[in-house]
């Protein structure tokens, strides 16, 4: 079924014949300081879009779109979801096969089943996490040369004097 | 050939790793991705997040394929191994790279072979193919991932939720059954890790 974690308090808002820019720049910054979310219950399967200006979470199963844009959306541990993904944030727990877009950042935790294309500002992915997908970040042209590794040319001196190259050995030893 | 089950132990944390080593090759591999601002570049696993983010830095699109876990559970689950070659269901030549790591331990003769034929398949001409193998003196208790660190420096970090086979084999097998790439550089390190570096021709 769905639940809503706190009452709705916009409701209020939507009750106002005209609503100001102000109380919509309100409307949405309250909403995102709530902690206010909408949960689709595990014996629910819902196959279509889901546009809104809350967080979701779905612990039953979707197939479909969901857009979120400035909210934060998660997969349960028993959720089950197909499809295309925007959100704020992005939790997985269960199963997923589809693409992620995150305007910040997606978590993928050991118990999720993910696989599909990912593409947000960060990645966190836990050890033992069932994954397959390719992940492209957002990158901040301001910050592209904090990016960069510290990596020397092929010309420079390397530092490593550890190892030892194994091809010689390989022909004298014949191991 | 020795084969051996690597153990699951709820301790495994408190046991001491392989020690960190700074990764000559993957400086290499690194350079070599680089001059290709459209790289692709495929990871076999154990999933870690540091090394996607490494990544995923580094190369236009990083793609993880966790092929330990899915050999873990089609093992346990007692599935029909050519199943597990499903998962690399990638395009032609999609990839300037792929990383190993040490997969292949895991593996024995036969699916070496399978693996090996799906990575020239998926590798463009003159791309890297990187591979990890320990020493038989240095024969790991656990599987773990290879996490790497700034400069190049890798970690390990045991993956206790995987119980996979263990096969050691010599420089001169392990180049054998990988022939179909030309041998770019090959080195061993202190802690027992062997990396080698291969390109497709």
């Amino acid at each position: 079924m769905l639940k809503k974690a706190k009452k709705d308090e916009r409701d209020q808002f939507s009750a106002s014949s005209e609503i100001t820019e102000e109380e919509k720049s309100l409307l949405v910054s309250a909403s995102e300081t709530r902690d206010e979310k909408t949960i689709i219950g595990e014996y629910i399967t819902i196959e279509g879009s889901i546009s809104g200006e809350e967080h979701l979470v779905i612990e039953g199963s979707m197939k479909g779109t969901i857009d979120l844009k400035r909210h934060n959306f998660a997969i349960g541990s028993k959720g089950r979801f197909e499809g295309e993904i925007r959100a704020q944030k992005v939790s997985i727990s269960g199963e997923m096969n589809g693409s992620i877009k995150a305007q910040d950042k997606i978590r993928i935790t050991k118990e999720a089943d993910f696989v599909g294309e990912i593409r947000a500002k960060s990645i966190s992915v836990e050890d033992g996490a069932y994954f397959k997908g390719s992940i492209e970040l957002e990158r901040e042209p301001n910050r592209k040369s904090a990016t960069k590794e510290k990596a020397p040319t092929l010309a420079s001196p390397r530092p490593d004097k550890e190892p030892d190259s194994l091809a010689p050995k390989e022909t004298k030893q014949g191991n | 050939m020795e084969n051996a089950t690597i153990p699951l132990e709820e301790n495994a944390g408190a046991l001491p790793s392989p020690a960190d080593y700074s990764s000559t090759l993957l400086r290499t591999y690194i350079e070599h991705l680089k001059q290709d601002q459209a790289a692709e570049v495929l990871d076999m696993g154990p999933v870690c997040e540091e090394n996607i983010m490494f990544f995923a830095r580094q190369v236009k699109r990083h793609c993880a394929c966790d092929m330990f876990i899915r050999l873990d559970r089609t093992r346990r689950k007692k599935l029909p191994l050519k199943q597990l070659w499903n998962h690399l269901d990638y395009a032609r030549q999609r990839f300037r790279g792929i990383l190993l790591w040490d997969f292949i331990d895991h593996l024995d003769g036969n699916q070496v072979g399978k693996l090996i034929e799906l990575c020239d398949h998926m590798l463009q001409p003159s791309a890297m193919l990187m591979a990890n193998t320990f020493e038989e003196r240095s024969a790991p208790d656990f599987v773990y991932s290879y996490v790497i660190q700034d400069n190049y420096r890798i970690a390990f970090r045991p993956q206790q939720h995987l119980d996979l086979p263990w096969h050691y084999r010599s420089n001169r097998e392990l180049i054998s059954l990988l022939a179909t790439f030309r041998l770019v550089k090959s080195f061993i390190y202190r802690n027992g890790v062997r990396e080698f570096l291969f390109q497709r021709a």
